[in-house]
């Protein structure tokens, strides 16, 4: 027995350690100077990106910059690159050009926090004040300016490039009109109000997936929307131009300081049983959502100090400082009823779906389809034109396609495959159309890096990002470069001098221009590997003492050994990520008593030392007794 | 030692697989990276402070040992927690419509593959060395080697692409009202009729070489060779003797196989986009759907456990020759 | 050692060698058996030759995207244009690749818990068959997938799961081998002779249990080509790597089934289906050699 026991213990310190063994982090070489060696974030599951990456690498490794493609799981990528911020580049998709608000809240310095929007860790003093001028400025024109002016910073410091967007194709039967499209890129829900066809009063719809949920407060993917749409009214709307236009609010007033808002309600919208919808259902949904800390409506509440029901048909709705963006969020959310969800917890799985939207909801069968019926007492009387909405789930894009040829669909909008595209196209029947999509792809840097803290550098991999191949090659031609921040149809903040002044396209120079630029930003191959090595730069003025700013040019002049710093202090914050990951009161004494030490895996560690600790005990009891 | 106390020890050794497996789905579930808070991200959408919310909802933001005590808890309670992607208790949705897909599939293509597995193996065992037995033989073998999502894929191509008899995916025609319960029947049949065949034909062969293999063991027994001596017709000795014997082993096969048989549902379910329990595990994986991840793992290893255990148990009781060990 | 035991060593080499030329002279008469090995051979120089071989380099994009077979391009092109036929030829590399290395280092497991638990028995016994056991029942698929998300998808890390999840059959097989050779004399006499538990699982079990698992291991490599290929095709594998199951992915990610050229589905799948069948002859044939039950029982 003894003589085995050494055995079994290096048996389960072998288990324990293959487990764990992905979780080593290898000792980075000690070198004069880094090389120019980094890796890209792309995730798996979709071609286009990973091969972006690909073809990304495959021509930075001509002007000497290695760089490694890494294809991960979606919420990999989510955890190394937002959570613990430890990456050097990464593709992701962001599906919110068209929202402005994004503006003061994205590559800040306060967000430069795990979590955070700011993952490459961009540090613009002049980009932070605008940010926040923009969050409590409600004048238009100056948002606009604000914004132009943004725009233009990220233009010049490239800490993330746009790659490309696709086209979303939308297709239906001829004969159908009244659509309005675009809205984040989907139906907006204004076409469930308008959509008519003198010759139908049925109006079927792909649903690309099912229903996760039927309660709006957990809302889990977009396709769940389109029925919320439909059966909720909401305080305001978003017209094509996406100005918020009056609904529900025909009208509304704001103070001076942008903290009271106003709203006329119209006074004959009812709910589906028949119940009026007054302010206090306004003040009821706002204040739940507030009570309850609804996640998912987070900046909707997150500003409100109190509700006020003036008198039936008007809500005064008070913040605790001005909220330029918060119109936008209005938009978005569903009025309540007040007599039903009063006696409803917030995360119900089955709550009654009772709104004042157009349609009632009549019957759902799982996994197939969910029926609309037209409200009749809708307040809008113009308002819906069929008589039948019918959503049906049609998960397969294929499917989806073949459903459209034969006629059992009026209305599909999303991706096709390429190959199925050219078929529908030539069916007379359909009508096909391809929309500039609102999620643009892009490619942020990590600014902690060496190397990559260089302007010069990041402008130098922008000329070698192949826009124009991605979009030809691996996107089929469907879809277009990217050169914006925001997307161009937003006329109202987009800036169109951006993809002028700074195209970052791939001409027939583009690898001169990047070796150009890379040697200009003071990169050398000096060993001969054929691998740039980052080199110091010389100061031009008198050094100053290592500033919080650690992007601008001024705190490389400390060189190789702040280089060395900068990269000890990543992995140090790195760490921390992780440790703060894990919230909770306990794991934070234990990350303090362990500091540097993963909290994570230690736990786990010793649950899985445990676990087969308690099996031998249990494994001996039973040999001692029963056997 | 008697039936009483194996019974006893074997209930206990279930009890620890049981926890022991329990703990360590637990860990490897967390292991993966991210949380169910990136769903959110997956096109982009993120609020300041939203996920820290939402880790805050679904119990994430606890202490590691906190939320494996609440999982215990819901585990040994057979609640399993309510699912982060669907909002409903995951036993709620493990036990629904889709659990009767992936059932309907995996029956009917076992069912069948074990059948004609049998048939062709005992006949072929039957005929060894003959062109019949021989030419089987190779085609259990290529069947052996196919990947099954493959086959499915070229069969969606043969059948639904290029001749347009089957449909593409789905359980019933999405949208389709039935009139009566037979015309619902025979549209998910229409539908269940590729899968079913894709699996049926990838076990097949697998099937069919273990009971040749002991259909031969069998046929060299003393009392095969004294009933055909005693004049007892071929067909009868090969199928009542000979088959009998032949039967156990392959049932009982399939019965350790249950979680191979579920996990295999995975990807042929993702080829057809049939709505069943193996895309609900898959879907809960790439979205860290703990719950569902958890009921899923402990009710397929439940199963196949007490499946092992009852079958035990039987031959203890039934054959006084089995050692109780 | 003393001259005498060097002798015996050296006698018992002797006898290992004629064994081998015994088994390959069998080996050879087996039909099946020599074309599974023939079908490996002619794979494993495609694969070493692979650039000699393609007309066109796989990753340049060398027409226009799916095209329909042509005198050009035998099987056509994928979406992006590439030659299909080069695309399957460089896919050997990682699917012979994967499998074979991922059986190996399952048979390395596999054969490690296996010898262990039989040899030693005991508490070992009961903990590692408890482990094995609880390897054996996980559904395996969903758990690859876990697994492989855990990892993330390089070739090293779907190795690793492969042969993960397929080790514990292979340690039942030998923990079975072990224990009934265990009893047998030659064991119990190296043991009075004073041989260390190391000496007598290597030279004694190890090199017994062997050829006894190899049919099984051969098949394993079947199933690990079968689940690379699997796994790749659910997004889960390398992306950046030409192999059989990224080039289905990709095929059915762009939708090629609705495409000019279908081929670029049942390609890959073909090259794939014979190589497993390839192994799966050896295997058979190692089968019908090793375990004398099955050759000659012969009734009719």
């Amino acid at each position: 027995m003894n003589r085995y026991l050494p055995l079994s213990i290096i048996m389960i310190l072998f288990l324990v350690t293959t487990m764990f063994q992905p979780y080593a982090k290898p000792v980075l070489a000690q070198e004069s100077y880094p090389e120019m060696h980094y890796s890209v974030y792309a995730p798996e599951y979709d071609p286009v990106r990973v091969r972006a990456a690909q073809m990304f690498s495959e021509n930075a490794k001509k002007v000497g910059v290695i760089i490694d493609v890494k294809p991960v799981d979606f919420n990999v990528e989510v955890t190394k690159v937002i959570d613990e911020r430890d990456f050097d580049m990464y593709i992701i998709g962001w599906s919110s050009s068209n929202m402005p608000m994004y503006f003061s809240n994205f590559l800040v310095s306060w967000q430069d926090v795990p979590g955070g929007n700011n993952p490459e860790g961009f540090r613009n003093a002049e980009f932070d004040s605008l940010a926040k001028e923009l969050d409590s400025t409600i004048n238009v024109t100056k948002q606009r300016e604000i914004i132009f002016r943004m725009q233009e910073i990220l233009g010049e410091q490239v800490p993330r490039l746009g790659i490309y967007t696709r086209y979303i194709t939308q297709i239906w039967q001829k004969g159908w009109s009244g659509f309005h499209l675009e809205y984040w890129g989907y139906a907006s829900p204004l076409t469930w109000r308008n959509v008519y066809n003198p010759n139908k009063d049925t109006f079927i719809v792909v649903l690309n997936d099912d229903m996760r949920t039927v309660n709006p407060l957990r809302e889990q993917s977009i396709w769940e929307d389109y029925v919320w749409n439909s059966v909720y009214d909401t305080l305001v709307m978003l017209n094509d131009d996406y100005v918020p236009i009056p609904w529900l609010a025909y009208n509304w007033t704001v103070s001076e300081d942008g903290r009271t808002w106003t709203f006329y309600l119209v006074n004959n919208a009812t709910f589906h049983d028949g119940e009026p919808l007054t302010a206090s259902d306004v003040a009821f949904t706002l204040n739940y959502l507030k009570d309850n800390q609804v996640p998912t409506f987070i900046s909707t509440w997150r500003y409100i100090e109190s509700v006020q029901v003036i008198d039936d048909y008007t809500v005064q709705i008070t913040l605790n400082q001005t909220y330029a963006w918060f119109l936008y969020y209005l938009a978005d959310l569903p009025i309540l009823p007040e007599h039903i969800w009063s006696t409803l917890t917030w995360n119900a799985s089955e709550p009654p779906l009772i709104g004042s939207g157009p349609f009632v909801w009549s019957k759902r069968v799982t996994g197939e389809y969910i029926e609309l019926l037209k409200y009749d007492n809708y307040w809008r009387s113009d308002m819906p034109k069929v008589n039948k909405l019918i959503f049906r789930v049609i998960k397969s894009m294929e499917t989806a396609a073949l459903a459209l040829q034969n006629g059992e669909v009026d209305f599909y909008t999303y991706y096709v495959p390429p190959a199925t595209l050219d078929t529908l196209k030539t069916n007379p029947n359909l009508d096909v159309n391809l929309v500039r999509g609102f999620t643009y792809y892009y490619l942020g840097f990590n600014l902690r890096r060496p190397g990559l803290n260089r302007t010069l550098v990041r402008r130098a991999l922008c000329y070698l990002m192949p826009k124009e191949d991605v979009v030809n090659g691996p996107l089929m031609g469907l879809g277009e470069p990217a050169n914006w921040y925001i997307s161009p149809r937003f006329t109202l903040y987009y800036n169109p001098e951006i993809p002028l002044k700074y195209p970052w396209v791939r001409g027939g120079s583009a690898y001169d221009e990047a070796s150009r630029l890379l040697d200009e930003a003071n990169t050398m191959d000096i060993d001969g590997d054929g691998v740039r090595e980052i080199l110091p730069i010389v100061p031009t003025q008198p050094p100053t003492p290592p500033p919080e700013i650690n992007v601008s040019e001024i705190s490389e002049a400390i060189g190789a050994l702040h280089g060395a710093i900068t990269d000890l202090s990543t992995k140090i914050t790195g760490l921390s990520g992780t440790v703060s990951g894990m919230p909770g009161k306990l794991s934070e004494a234990v990350a303090n008593a362990l500091s540097g030490i993963n909290t994570y895996l230690m736990v786990l560690t010793v649950l899985v030392v445990i676990n087969l600790l308690i099996t031998i005990a249990l494994i001996v009891l039973i040999r001692r007794y029963l056997a | 030692m008697g039936l009483r106390e194996y019974t006893i020890r074997r209930v206990i050794e279930l009890i620890i697989s049981l926890f022991l497996f329990s703990t360590i789905s637990f860990i490897i579930f967390r292991m993966m990276p991210g949380d169910p808070s990136s769903l959110y991200l997956e096109e982009g959408i993120l609020e300041p402070g939203m996920r820290e919310a939402i880790r805050h909802m679904l119990g994430l933001d606890k202490p590691l040992w906190e939320q494996y005590l609440i999982y215990l808890k819901n585990t040994f309670t057979f609640t399993f927690g309510v699912s982060f992607l669907y909002n409903k208790p995951a036993i709620d949705i493990i036990l629904s419509r889709k659990l009767l897909n992936t059932l309907a599939l995996l029956l009917s293509s076992h069912g069948l593959a074990i059948v004609f597995g049998i048939l062709l193996g005992v006949w072929s065992a039957w005929r060894r060395g003959k062109v019949f037995d021989i030419s089987s033989m190779l085609a259990a073998f290529i069947l052996y080697s196919l990947p099954v999502f493959w086959v499915g894929i070229v069969m969606l191509l043969l059948f639904s692409v290029k001749l347009g008899l089957f449909p593409l995916a789905g359980t019933i025609t999405a949208g389709l009202t039935h009139e009566n319960i037979l015309q619902y029947m025979a549209d998910y049949l229409h539908h269940l009729i590729l899968p079913a065949t894709a699996i049926t034909l990838i076990r097949l062969g697998g099937d069919y070489l273990i009971t040749r293999n002991t259909m031969i063991t069998v046929i060299g027994e003393d009392y095969i060779k004294t009933a055909l001596a005693k004049g007892v017709p071929e067909k009868i000795v090969v199928w009542k003797h000979a088959a009998r014997n032949a039967v156990l082993p392959i049932v009982t096969w399939v019965g350790l196989e249950i979680a191979v048989i579920f996990s295999g549902a995975v990807l042929t379910e993702s080829v057809f986009s049939w709505d069943g329990i193996g895309k609900l595990i898959y879907d809960a994986a790439l979205w860290r759907d703990y719950p569902i991840l958890e009921a899923a793992f402990f009710i397929i290893i439940f199963v196949t456990l007490v499946a092992n255990f009852l079958t035990d148990l039987a031959y203890a009781a039934l054959d006084p020759r089995v050692k109780y060990d | 050692m003393t001259k005498e035991i060097r002798l015996r060593q050296k006698r018992k080499y002797g006898e290992r060698f004629r064994e081998i030329k015994e088994f390959l002279r069998v080996y050879r008469k087996n039909r099946l058996g020599m074309l599974g090995l023939s079908l490996i051979i002619i794979y494993v120089i495609i694969a070493l030759l692979a650039p000699y071989i393609t007309p066109y380099d796989p990753f340049e994009r060398v027409a226009d995207p799916f095209l329909p077979p042509n005198p050009e391009h035998i099987f056509g092109t994928d979406e992006l244009g590439r030659d299909i036929f080069s695309l399957t030829i460089y896919g050997t590399r990682i699917s012979l690749f994967v499998g074979i290395l991922a059986t190996l280092l399952s048979a390395f497991i596999g054969s490690a818990v296996g010898i262990v638990s039989g040899y030693f028995g005991g508490l070992v016994d009961d903990l590692l068959m408890r482990i094995t056991d609880l390897f054996l029942i996980i559904p395996g698929i969903p758990f690859l997938i876990v697994l492989s998300v855990i990892l993330g998808s390089n070739i090293w890390n779907i190795i690793t799961v492969i042969a993960i999840i397929s080790w514990p059959s292979t340690a039942r097989l030998v923990r079975s081998e072990t224990l009934s050779l265990k009893t047998r004399t030659f064991i119990e006499a190296a043991k009075l002779a004073g041989a260390t538990d190391t000496y007598i699982l290597f030279r004694h079990i190890l090199v017994n249990v062997l050829p006894l698992i190899s049919a099984s291991i051969i098949l394993t490599i079947t199933r690990a080509i079968i689940l690379e290929a699997g796994l790749s095709f659910l997004g889960l594998g390398d992306p950046t790597k030409i192999s059989w199951g990224t080039m289905l992915y990709f095929a059915d990610r762009y939708g090629a089934m609705f495409s000019t050229n279908p081929y670029y589905i049942i390609i890959p799948g073909i090259a794939l289906s014979i190589l497993g069948l390839a192994f799966v002859f050896v295997s058979y044939a190692i089968d019908e050699i090793v375990n004398p039950r099955l050759k000659t029982r012969r009734l009719r």
